[in-house]
């Protein structure tokens, strides 16, 4: 059974169609890419699965329930994490109040019981701060804990969000273009961490350019071109198709 | 970090204690009273204006709820004075959260408009309902609070018993800063969306720190009736909600702390300036206007600013 099946899925903006009736379905346990040029719907559909703007037509369904149309926090709550193309680390806070912030879905303290700040509130208190010292740990930032976030290089806050995303313990997180901006040492370095976030149980799909990355960590591979699913299959058969090399190179004159 | 906190609450509680000692003179423990009551207000005011990003013109209102019903169920309806602050208190949340559940939904300063519309009923009533509320000319005759068989009857007493009820105000304002409630609510300065994703319901913590925001003000309102026991509308009206929102920007509104700075500086001052006590609302707007324009961190920010220059931004938020 799929861990996550979208069903004709469709987005308009006024009269750009943004998602075109796409359907794909993802196993569980698997890395999955999603390519396709700029414009392509990639970044709308991450958004449209996690709730940051609702469908305008089609179906989601995710570990066998309906969550098409949820508000984001609930679809959360349901096992979706995900990073940003753009970065929204919570910048004025530290590195590791960040990882600690993730937590939520996985704490339960609520405003009466923090008011009076007793025993188990602290001891909550204290799992999750050891909990985000390990996430930390596992991205490598663990001697960065007390750094203010927004104070990071770009590529320490790509993984910081990576970290933040995995503290809610998701069952399938969401990378739109994880490695944007990195050099080479710190894609390879995060190709190991995706790989690794695999075979700890959570299952993958992101969104990237960088093409070898794609090919070497995906199981599959998904192609959009304005809005269409115009190819899906393993790594190889997506390099010999004649839709996705027109579409990236553009079509041959006749 | 929270750490810190309580030692500054140790700190200030010591004190505290130590003030009555220094200071024997009736009128200036009564204006420290006042600025105990003004800040229990502005302490709620800043956890809604700092950490849940809103603003509420309506705070008289709700200091006004819990002085009215405090005075009104021990006058006439011979309501114990403990009983009367706590039915007070429950009333004010339930007012508040009818208030928060539609307008914190939207985006936007709605909570403003909302809380400004409010504050105008909430005045109109206290004027117009003259059998219950003396009307215009207010009522009197309001007992004394009595807790266990303490009466607090003296100034010396009050000022005890308003300062200590600041510094549990103080603590549980901390305790929420520095908690998972806390740490959703500040996610809210920089991405609702990626707080979204993590699960987070920055709708629900919007409406609770509201409410909460109204129950200090509404137990302040009823500290408020038994220390004067008397009551008129005019203390309750737009510009007493727009001189706390003063005290809570003028003070620093990322930090409690802040907001008791701004509440002693702004209740001491105009008593010492007796001059310009003509143009206090002039005064207010002026202080306002340079604050926003000159130190949005308010004094706080700016004596951050002066000592530690290079970590300004997470002292900010103690």
């Amino acid at each position: 059974m799929p861990l996550l099946e979208v069903i004709n899925l469709e987005k308009h903006f006024g009269g750009l169609t943004a998602i075109n009736r796409v359907t794909f379905s993802i196993q569980p346990g698997q890395i999955k890419a999603i390519i396709g040029p700029n414009g392509a719907g990639k970044t709308t559909l991450f958004n449209v699965l996690t709730g940051v703007v609702p469908p305008d037509g089609g179906e989601i369904r995710f570990r066998d329930g309906d969550i098409t149309g949820w508000k984001s926090h609930l679809i959360a709550s349901r096992g979706i994490a995900r990073t940003f193309q753009i970065i929204k680390i919570f910048g004025d806070m530290t590195v590791l109040e960040n990882v600690m912030t993730g937590c939520h879905l996985k704490s339960k303290t609520g405003l009466l019981s923090a008011a009076f700040h007793l025993l188990p509130v602290w001891r909550e208190e204290r799992e999750i701060a050891e909990k985000s010292i390990r996430i930390l740990r596992e991205v490598g930032l663990e001697d960065r804990a007390q750094a203010r976030a927004g104070n990071l290089p770009l590529g320490m806050q790509r993984l910081l969000e990576i970290g933040r995303a995995l503290a809610s313990e998701p069952s399938l997180i969401l990378l739109d273009e994880p490695v944007a901006g990195l050099s080479g040492p710190e894609t390879r370095e995060l190709a190991h961490l995706i790989r690794r976030i695999r075979d700890g149980g959570t299952t993958v799909l992101l969104v990237d350019h960088d093409m070898s990355l794609i090919m070497d960590i995906s199981d599959e591979v998904l192609v959009l071109d304005y809005g269409c699913k115009i190819a899906e299959g393993s790594p190889r058969e997506i390099q010999n198709d004649e839709k996705v090399i027109a579409a990236y190179l553009g079509e041959e004159m006749d | 970090m929270i750490k810190s906190n309580y030692l500054a609450l140790l700190i200030l509680a010591l004190v505290l204690a130590f003030i009555p000692l220094a200071i024997s003179n009736v009128y200036y423990l009564g204006i420290l009273i006042f600025v105990g009551i003004n800040s229990l207000i502005t302490i709620g005011l800043s956890l809604l204006m700092g950490y849940a990003g809103q603003i509420s013109l309506g705070h008289a209102a709700f200091f006004g709820l819990g002085a009215y019903l405090s005075g009104v169920l021990s006058t006439r309806l011979a309501v114990p004075p403990v009983s009367a602050l706590l039915l007070a208190a429950l009333f004010t949340a339930l007012v508040a959260l009818l208030i928060g559940l539609p307008t914190l939904r939207l985006k936007g300063h709605y909570l403003a408009m909302a809380t400004l519309g409010f504050g105008q009923i909430v005045y109109i009533v206290f004027n117009a309902w003259v059998e219950m509320t003396g009307g215009p000319s207010g009522f009197g005759n309001i007992p004394r609070l009595r807790i266990g068989g303490v009466v607090f009857d003296t100034d010396l007493k009050y000022f005890y018993l308003v300062w200590g009820l600041v510094v549990v105000g103080l603590f549980f304002a901390v305790n929420i800063i520095h908690s998972r409630v806390g740490r959703a609510l500040r996610t809210m300065h920089t991405s609702e969306v990626a707080a979204g994703t993590l699960g987070i319901n920055t709708v629900r913590y919007k409406i609770q720190i509201f409410v909460i925001s109204a129950v200090y003000a509404s137990v302040a309102g009823s500290l408020y009736a038994y220390f004067v026991t008397f009551l008129s509308p005019g203390t309750f009206g737009i510009s007493f909600s727009i001189l706390l929102v003063t005290m809570v920007v003028f003070g620093g509104r990322f930090s409690v702390w802040g907001a008791l700075l701004g509440t002693a500086v702004l209740s001491i001052l105009p008593e010492s300036l007796r001059i310009i006590k003509d143009y206090d609302v002039l005064v207010y707007g002026a202080v306002l206007l340079l604050v926003m324009i000159f130190f949005p961190e308010g004094l706080v920010g700016l004596i951050g600013r002066v000592f530690r220059p290079r970590s300004l931004p997470e002292k900010l938020r103690t």
